[in-house]
């Protein structure tokens, strides 16, 4: 038999196209759980070269791709089955387009026939992400499949990131067609800042007596610290940062403050509200670092730099806003001003009055030391992953951080269980890494089962687990601003996490008192492969200094 | 305070239902809705909208969608914005 013409022309199916397509991006790790309408894309996957993480939740394998996404700067992969699958992947969907995560996200789908008829498993997750996406398709063409992911890829990752999803119905999935030619995208040019707004904001600084640096998540983001540190050297402002923005300029920089807002440093929150000049860097001005907004830095004249224009005077009005690349933007500003040295000492003594105290009394362990311990024994390769709550907020105040990806913590959507998932995300990604999740007796449980992928895995996640028997950010709050009337915060019947750790094969201690936190803190981070440091905390412990609610920058409350 | 907005779509699976969601989403209220599909790959779609936020966050707003190809917001007399700088696909033979 001679070989006819066509034959050469190689036939691929929908979700061989879809694996070609991903590894032509360069992807190397997918994270996802399977189930009845993305079986085709499982079945192409086998031996196809791709490593896929099998999480034991599709929400832990969302989280884990956008820990990927943080550390990598590339989207992080993750999918699912429809109905449920699609479903469960939407709250880390959500935290990924809270803080500009790159993210591809793969969502099966009934069959285009059914689809609009209620079909088994059928749910419009097209639909339901509308709000929290970056952009979304419905592949309807198999041929479609190789220009659509290089799309979806380059969307995610440039200008300023987010999530993007793709839901595949079936039969698009096992359609066979002749493989297409490979996608030409357009170059898309990266926004310049204009040469007006860099006059304007020199202008601005210039002018300035006591200027203020904000920098925020998406100088990382943007891989613009090297930028954001010359240009704080040579001008030699003050700097403060976001929950997002630790770590862009070390921690240990003598110009630096601390993190600003309702749990920030009272010395970054007064010399906020004291600085006649805020230039804000790649934040945007979230309730929860700027306190009530009416009397946010009300001294101050703003320059607003983002690579979104739609951020600059979204909530304040910017007095110069520099909408574009950051780091090109920063280098527009060097030699524009050479801060008073009476501000600077002013802020010195700030940073000196209200530096961190760890003198608490008791034989308890204060987990603010112990995370303060920790980060010093972690070193430079550790990454430490958070869940959401007080620990979250003692991490972001105690620990200190060389560089912004040491610091991975659900900024805008504040998701419980993302710590676990992050964790693992940030040791497939850089297998070197020290991944630390630092986490609570709450948001541990949100994604607990992911201890099993762990374990699978052999990937070596060390959890220190802060446990004070209860949801601890809210028992505070009841506390402070409800007249302690506590309501639905107590955990005092939680299990035996070391027992539940060890379950799952994950090695275990549990310290309580003060004394046993060196030697804890050795065995983890010395223990062979995933372990878990179980600690025992003071249930009546707060998270100090506070902004209270509808107050204020520099109306924080102390410990009484 | 009203807003008249001209929004150009491209004619993709979604990209009426984004923009609207957006502007309910954002806080504008829509008062007047008109959509033109009468080209093959594009559609105008008109809005009057009341909101007490600015109109030029909202034109700011939807010009992020990467279905949106360009926005005019009345008041402001602003010129068409055609191209943005968007990704776009060819495909080779
Ligand atoms: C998924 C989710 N549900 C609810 C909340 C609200 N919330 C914020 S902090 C918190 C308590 C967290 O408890 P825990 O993890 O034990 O941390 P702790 O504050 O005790 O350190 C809760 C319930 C949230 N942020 N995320
Ligand atoms: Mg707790």
């Amino acid at each position: 038999m001679s070989a006819r013409p066509e034959a050469a022309i190689s036939v691929r199916s929908g979700a061989q196209l879809m694996i070609d397509a991903l590894l032509g991006q360069g992807v190397r790790h997918v994270f996802g759980y399977p189930g009845g309408a993305i079986m085709p894309l499982y079945d192409a996957l086998v031996d196809s070269g791709l490593e896929h993480i099998l999480c034991r939740h599709e929400q832990g394998a969302a989280l884990a791709a956008d820990a990927y996404g943080r550390v990598t700067r590339r989207a992080g992969v993750c999918i699912a089955t429809s109905g449920p699958g699609a479903t469960n992947l939407v709250t880390g969907i959500a935290n990924a387009f809270m803080d500009s995560v790159p993210m591809v996200v793969i969502t099966g789908q009934v069959a285009t026939a059914l689809q609009g008829t209620d079909a088994f498993q059928e749910v419009d997750i097209f639909g339901i992400t509308l709000p929290v996406v970056k952009h979304s398709y419905v592949v309807r063409e198999a041929a479609d499949i190789p220009a659509i992911v290089a799309e979806a890829f380059q969307l995610a990752e440039q200008g300023r990131p987010g999530p993007v999803l793709i839901d595949f119905p079936k039969n698009v999935s096992t359609a066979m067609v002749p493989a297409p030619p490979a996608p030409r995208l357009t170059a898309r040019q990266a926004p310049q800042p204009e040469a007006a707004a860099i006059a304007a904001a020199r202008d601005m600084l210039a002018q300035a007596r006591r200027p203020l640096l904000l920098a925020g998540g998406g100088v990382a983001i943007a891989n613009a610290e090297e930028a954001l540190r010359r240009f704080a050297a040579d001008s030699r402002i003050p700097v403060v940062t976001t929950l997002k923005g630790l770590g862009v300029v070390p921690t240990d920089e003598p110009a630096f403050l601390g993190m600003l807002g309702m749990h920030g440093n009272a010395a970054a929150n007064h010399a906020v509200q004291n600085c006649d000049l805020l230039m804000v860097v790649g934040a945007r001005f979230d309730d929860r670092a700027t306190g009530q907004l009416d009397h946010f830095a009300p001294t101050a004249r703003i320059i607003h730099v983002d690579i979104d224009a739609a951020e600059i005077s979204k909530l304040r009005q910017a007095d110069a806003g520099v909408a574009g690349e950051l780091a090109p933007a920063l280098d527009g500003l060097l030699g524009a001003t050479e801060v008073d040295a009476r501000w600077r000492a002013q802020c010195g003594a700030w940073k000196q009055e209200f530096a961190w105290r760890y003198d608490a009394p008791g034989e308890g362990i204060f987990a603010p030391a112990l995370l303060r311990d920790l980060s010093r024994m972690g070193g430079e390769d550790m990454v430490i992953t958070c869940d959401v709550g007080q620990h979250q907020m003692w991490v972001a105040q105690h620990c200190a951080f060389s560089d912004p990806l040491q610091h991975l913590s659900s900024g805008g959507l504040g998701t419980m269980g993302f710590g676990l998932p992050a964790a693992i995300g940030v040791k497939v990604a850089r297998p070197a890494a020290r991944a630390v999740c630092v986490t609570g007796d709450g948001s541990i449980m949100m994604n607990i089962q992911e201890l099993a992928t762990l374990r699978r895995y052999g990937l070596d996640v060390k959890i220190v687990l802060l446990d004070n028997a209860a949801l601890g950010l809210v028992r505070q709050w009841q506390e402070l601003f409800f007249d302690e009337n506590y309501s639905e915060v107590d955990l005092s019947d939680n299990p035996d996490f070391a027992a539940v750790a060890r379950a799952f094969g994950v090695a275990a201690r549990t310290i309580s008192q003060r004394d046993e936190v060196d030697s804890g803190l050795e065995w983890l981070l010395g223990a062979e492969g995933p372990a878990m440091l179980h600690v025992l905390i003071d249930p009546r412990e707060n998270v100090w200094p506070l902004v209270p609610p509808g107050k204020a920058n520099h109306q924080m409350i102390k410990a009484s | 305070m009203e807003h008249r907005l001209l929004i150009e779509l491209k004619n993709c699976e979604g990209a009426l239902l984004r923009a609207l969601g957006l502007v309910e989403r954002r806080g504008y209220r829509i008062r007047t809705c008109n959509l033109r599909a009468d080209e093959a790959d594009r559609s105008v779609l008109e809005l009057t909208v009341f909101s007490e936020r600015p109109g030029a966050l909202l034109k700011r707003q939807l010009e992020r969608l990467h279905d949106v190809l360009g926005v005019r917001l009345e008041e402001s007399c602003e010129p068409w914005v055609r191209e943005l700088n968007k990704p776009s696909i060819a495909r080779t033979q």
